[in-house]
């Protein structure tokens, strides 16, 4: 599993060439979690071989999960990022909504149904995700470039 | 520079990158990923939507939703492109440049 996570983290790294630094920085920490599932599962061997049924058990229910999710070939529901949409509409100032959360989970979604539509789905996977990494870093970024103007302003009486 | 003389218009280099893909390329309306990808690395998409924001706000480029002929999921993109103001400011900044960089050209050794 730990081999895997390496492997994957590199194919994704290199097949799309992001320089999404928060993408990049996810797939490392799912890296990691990978090699702590390894080490784990390890100590479980040589300390609770009597337990390892249930593990592996539960393994095969992970893996069989993420191949339905990844390779499944279902018709979509919904377009992706609704749900941070209605969050962005909900929490967020009309201004920042308007231009600059919405402009990104539009193109998000675009991208997204065109990667589907030339039926790359793990690629449309992978967008869905860089999206919510965008959409989360725009927002992060709205929030400091705001709160520096209020300071700003303060500041200057 | 007194308080009451209008400040000059600024432009980073970022804004500088954004207006030279919607001026200097055929000169067309452009969403946000279209300009990252054309960038080159210069824009990432974490950040652009907060500088088209800053853009739009100074008067450089304008915004609009596209229109679309048949019904489509999904929310409708935001179209950029430059403004009068955007493209003096975007070709004062290029002549400022070009002097400068006749000015102070490093020497050959």
């Amino acid at each position: 599993m730990g081999v895997l996570g390496i492997i994957g983290s590199v194919l994704l790294l290199f097949e799309t060439g992001t320089s999404d630094s928060i993408a990049k920085l996810i797939v490392i920490l799912l890296s990691i979690v990978f090699h702590a599932i390894m080490i784990f599962r390890w100590y479980g061997e040589m300390f609770y071989p009597h337990r390892m049924g249930k593990v592996k058990a539960a393994e095969q229910l992970l893996i069989q999960f993420a191949r339905e999710r990844l390779f499944s070939r279902k018709p979509v529901s919904g377009p992706p990022g609704a749900l941070l949409n209605g969050l962005a509409e909900f929490l967020g100032s009309s201004k920042t909504y308007r231009e600059c959360l919405q402009p990104a989970i539009a193109d998000m979604q675009h991208e997204y149904f065109e990667a589907l539509a030339a039926g790359r789905t793990m690629k449309a996977g992978w967008i869905r995700f860089r999206g919510c990494c965008a959409f989360w870093n725009t927002w992060g970024l709205t929030v400091v470039v705001n709160t520096f103007k209020v300071i700003t302003k303060f500041m200057a009486g | 520079m007194s308080a009451s003389e209008p400040r000059l218009p600024s432009l980073s280099e970022k804004e500088f990158t954004v207006l030279n893909l919607l001026i200097g390329r055929p000169k067309s309306e452009k969403y946000g990923l279209e300009l990252v990808a054309l960038s080159e690395g210069q824009l990432k998409r974490g950040t652009i939507y907060v500088t088209l924001s800053r853009m739009e706000d100074k008067g450089y480029i304008e915004s609009s939703l596209e229109k679309r002929n048949m019904p489509a999921a999904g929310t409708p993109r935001r179209l950029y492109r430059a403004t009068g103001l955007g493209e003096r400011v975007y070709t004062a900044w290029s002549l400022a440049q070009k002097h400068m960089y006749g000015i102070f050209k490093p020497r050959p050794a």
